[in-house]
């Protein structure tokens, strides 16, 4: 490759990187984390979804495990369009929690950002 | 690259089980066009101004707690400091602007305002003295107002006729809160070097140099450095514990300043600085004292208690400085004692005394910090106390404070309860020896030759 190849790709690179990461910035105000924590028994994950697809939010990533006895699940949610503020579904999926014993944290996934990049 | 669940996990653990929170969101308000030649024309201006500029204040702040999830404990507002407004009025008696402050405090229901302040390390203006006069009675009346003097520099040297007369202030003010064990003086502050940005209460103001509004943010944390510190174990070398230190320090600044930014954002104000001061609650966990003696002291205030905390103040400012653009305010350690459980347990011992506090000083902000004293200590004696303070700041270039609460009818070794952040604490021994022939010499202690500088 000619050197001016290699520093137009290069170029082309850094122009992708940064597109990348502004579509992200922007991502991150309309992504919220959802965690939740408690006795393990079926229905937990539908109950918490079914919350989630009324309004019209998309899930982008789930972890989950049970420790113990202990359902903890990791939700990454996309709000974007969603039919509700988010003070909204979080009191829904807070309220949601109370009922089923569940403890549930929503947060916006900004302040993970902001923690854990440099 | 996507965060991992043990980023959030880790993140979850801080906020819910080390009590991770941001300790304050101070809006700063210039007030100079308040002037004028009547106190209660004035005394309304600065009301107006302040409910117009801080309207949204506390609603913006818990909307924002909200999304990020994390508490904020405190909002308050500082302002230009009284007595350089306030020279304009015809009267002496500013304890109209006082009520109005705290007034304008209530009604947006923020926690503390602070800005009952005279800048003196030179001289006393008339309004200056005013205004300090003023202090014991606006403290007295007033519930969420807070007061602060400087009363020296490292360029300007001491003033100790100031010095001589916030002994007698700091008498007054406790004398007027006699029912509530002299509780005014845990809203007043006697600076060294005082900055004008500092958002950390009693000694917030909005100085010189300052714009027309901005918001700054304290940040907190002690919790989770004492977790980072005790998971560390037992035999790791200082070093790698600075190191951890520092990497906890990093995060906790970054989820202030993004909280900080986005408040300013939505209130439509410039974000100011962010405080890199560990500031610790009375409530178990998050005390400064428990991080002193995770990393290997059997009590604070015992040997090596000014070394670790030099260590902890420093290791926090370098992960501190790395997560924020604009650092400023205090940015250091704090160590008052009635408002950190450990610190007080410790004073109650007899671990933990006002001298080894005079020394902890020098390697941190912000000094004798909620210390409360026995209530037949003598004006000249306070006084003492202020001027060796004070000079370690000026001697050292660096911020000192003092804030003493000489508990009217209480004996060394008596339990003081304040209540809420200002909790609680024993009354201190002081040493009877007496200062007062020094003290009401009165005059300056010149600039040291640090000062020269240029």
């Amino acid at each position: 490759m000619t050197e001016d190849a290699v520093q137009t790709n290069l170029r082309v690179m850094a122009a992708h990187a940064r597109a990348v990461a502004d579509s992200k910035r922007s991502a991150a105000q309309t992504q919220i984390v959802i965690a939740v924590i408690g006795r393990d028994r079926p229905g937990i994950m539908a109950g918490i979804t079914a919350i989630l697809a009324q309004r019209g939010a998309n899930i982008l990533d789930v972890s989950q495990t049970i420790m113990s006895d202990l359902f903890t699940m990791i939700m990454l949610v996309d709000i974007k369009g969603v039919s509700v503020t988010f003070a909204q579904m979080k009191q829904v999926l807070e309220d949601h929690g109370r009922q089923e014993g569940l403890s549930i944290i929503v947060q916006h996934e900004e302040i993970f950002r902001a923690m854990h990049r440099v | 690259m996507a965060i991992a669940s043990e980023e959030i996990v880790e993140t979850l653990g801080m906020i819910h089980a080390q009590k991770l929170d941001i300790r304050t969101v101070t809006l700063g308000i210039d007030l100079h066009a308040c002037a004028g030649p009547d106190v209660a024309q004035v005394a309304c201006r600065v009301y107006d101004t302040v409910m117009r500029v801080a309207e949204r204040l506390v609603p913006v702040a818990e909307e924002t707690a909200q999304e990020y999830g994390i508490p904020i404990v405190n909002k308050r507002v500082a302002v230009t400091p009284v007595a350089w407004f306030a020279a304009a009025c015809e009267t002496r008696d500013y304890v109209p602007i006082a009520l109005a402050l705290d007034r304008a405090a209530r009604d947006l229901g923020i926690d503390f305002i602070g800005g009952f302040s005279a800048i003196v390390q030179k001289d006393m203006t008339r309004a200056a003295e005013s205004l300090i006069r003023c202090i014991p009675r606006a403290l007295a009346e007033t519930s969420r107002l807070c007061a602060s003097v400087n009363v020296g520099t490292t360029k300007a040297g001491l003033n100790m006729d100031a010095i001589a007369l916030m002994g007698q202030i700091i008498k007054e003010a406790a004398d007027l809160s006699a029912d509530r064990s002299g509780s005014a003086c845990a809203r007043l502050v006697v600076f060294c070097n005082a900055v004008d940005d500092n958002p950390f209460m009693a000694g917030a103001f909005c100085g010189a140099g300052e714009g027309d509004c901005g918001l700054s943010v304290g940040i907190s944390g002690p919790g989770t450095v004492r977790a980072a510190v005790q998971a560390l174990g037992r035999d790791l070398d200082l070093q790698t514990v600075a190191e951890e230190i520092k990497r906890v320090a990093f995060k906790i600044t970054r989820a202030g300043e993004l909280v900080g930014r986005r408040c300013a954002t939505k209130l439509g104000v410039p974000f100011n600085i962010v405080d890199l001061s560990l500031a610790p609650t009375p409530a178990p966990g998050d005390s400064v004292g428990d991080i002193l003696e995770a990393l290997g002291l059997d009590r604070v205030g015992g040997p090596g208690t000014t070394a670790a905390l030099a260590l902890l103040n420093d290791a926090v400012k370098r992960g501190g400085a790395m997560a924020t653009s604009h650092a400023g305010g205090l940015s250091g350690a704090f160590i008052p004692v009635s408002e950190d459980a450990t610190m007080a347990r410790r004073a109650a011992e007899g671990a933990l005394t006002i001298e080894k506090l005079e020394a902890m000083t020098a390697v941190c902000s912000v000094g004798l910090d909620m210390v409360i004293v026995p209530g037949d200590t003598t004006a000249e004696t306070l006084s003492g106390i202020i001027a060796d303070q004070a000079a370690i700041g000026m001697i050292n270039k660096k911020t000192t404070a003092v804030r003493l609460i000489p508990a009217p009818g209480r004996c060394v070794g008596e339990h003081v309860e304040f209540g809420g952040l200002l909790g609680g604490g024993p009354v201190m021994p002081v040493s009877p020896h007496s200062c007062a022939v020094f003290v009401r010499r009165g005059g300056r202690i010149p600039a040291p030759l640090q000062g020269l500088s240029n």
